[in-house]
């Protein structure tokens, strides 16, 4: 079994996932309290790695190493911090050369096929963070599910969840759950990803 | 009595679909937006008169049950009733045939003046050209005490979500990403404030969320 390219986000319930610009998914309106971070904590740990745009990895690796032996976070935050910092992370990346944290840099022209390559013969649920690089992979149709956290609130305007994609996607609903404060999770199977031999 | 929409819409939020042609006038994208409520026993029987008691009959049919019930009055958009495809036609009767499944009176806004529509079945289509607030009120007075429904299209959901005119915004949201047409949510920043809102899946993968205040 080839691996899974999941895309994974936070989104509003008119699908954005941001309201400002650089939130980075730090966005005040999302409802994420302990029990939901566990949830993310418990998807996070069972996936094989992850695959990430730059300006989502900088994010990332300016707050979790850290946050790992952070005495004054609370223990699912330590323990968050722990599983990002282990986990075996692909950075998609132009400008980058060096990177820690268990991550190899790809970048190139030919980024996406080598991200191609990765699924192909990787096994498991890979992680894909940042809407740049879910956008890249959607077009190459090597996208086979979005993992939507839905926080109910309607932002109006702001970041979508892929830029400027006007093809519809149609999608399968693998399995969904509630949350505290009415977020939503919904698991999607995107149609016409390209099969792993592709 | 409530002022009440239901909606169809993509994940993405679009409510209207942009790949229509004279040979696929509905387009593909239409089925695939509406196919869980065009499949449920309601919509079969209301809309399509099949009598034969086929359709589906889970969450997607609770809610299309729903859809119809407590309903005194109707309000839609010219596009909805059919006008804009046979704007010179006096006796144009909408593309809802003879017996309409709304069984209300129907307010239709437009700026054309035309006399009212009665058809079999209780639906009587009058025209108005009113504001949101106006129409409503013209409604109200029409259902006698029942709820009023907003049926669409977009635009005028749109313009009665912005007026905060709605008690009750159901929509059902399709599993598909369109990309492009007339998008629900756009400009209603915040619209969740003063509603408790739910959201119930359906095994088929429509999410059904409802605004409620």
């Amino acid at each position: 079994m080839p691996a899974r390219f999941v895309y994974w986000m936070n989104v509003s319930l008119d699908l954005k996932i941001e309201q400002a610009p650089g939130e980075q998914g730090g966005g005040a309106w999302m409802r994420i309290d302990e029990p939901l971070h566990r949830e993310f904590n418990a998807r996070a740990r069972a996936m094989s790695g992850s695959v990430e745009g730059r300006v989502i990895y900088e994010t990332m690796e300016e707050y979790w190493p850290a946050a790992r032996d952070d005495e004054s976070l609370p223990g699912f935050l330590r323990e968050y911090g722990e599983i990002w910092t282990d986990a075996p992370k692909v950075l998609v990346s132009r400008t980058r050369t060096h990177a820690e944290h268990n991550t190899r840099i790809v970048g190139g022209d030919d980024a996406i096929e080598q991200l191609a390559t990765l699924r192909a013969e990787s096994e498991g649920d890979i992680g894909v963070g940042g809407a740049t690089l879910a956008t890249q992979l959607l077009r190459a149709h090597l996208l086979d599910e979005l993992l939507l956290f839905t926080h109910p609130v309607v932002l109006g305007t702001g970041r979508p969840l892929f830029d400027d994609h006007d093809e519809p996607v149609e999608l399968d609903l693998l399995e969904q759950a509630s949350f505290d404060q009415g977020v939503t999770m919904h698991r999607y199977a995107v149609r016409g990803a390209r099969a792993a031999a592709g | 009595m409530a002022v009440r929409v239901d909606l169809n819409i993509s994940l993405d939020g679009f409510a209207t679909t942009t790949d229509q042609t004279p040979e696929e006038p509905f387009g593909r994208d239409w089925p695939r937006l509406v196919d869980a409520y065009t499949a449920t026993r309601t919509f079969r029987a209301r809309v399509l008169h099949d009598t034969s008691g086929a359709g589906t009959t889970g969450v997607d049919e609770k809610y299309a049950a729903a859809y119809f019930e407590e309903v005194g009055a109707e309000i839609m958009g010219a596009g909805m009733f059919g006008l804009h495809d046979h704007p010179d036609d006096p006796d144009w009767r909408g593309w809802w045939e003879d017996e309409p499944p709304f069984r209300v009176p129907v307010f239709v806004l437009t700026h054309q003046a035309r006399p009212s529509i009665e058809m079999a079945g209780g639906t009587t289509f009058h025209f108005l050209s009113a504001t949101p607030e106006q129409a409503l009120g013209r409604a109200l007075e029409a259902a006698d005490g029942k709820d009023v429904r907003v049926g669409g299209g977009a635009s005028v959901v749109r313009d009665f979500l912005r007026a905060g005119l709605v008690d009750r915004l159901h929509v059902a949201i399709a599993p598909i990403l369109l990309g492009r047409g007339i998008r629900l949510w756009d400009d209603l920043r915040g619209l969740e404030s003063g509603y408790e809102v739910t959201s119930e899946a359906a095994p088929g993968g429509t999410t059904h969320l409802t605004f409620r205040r």
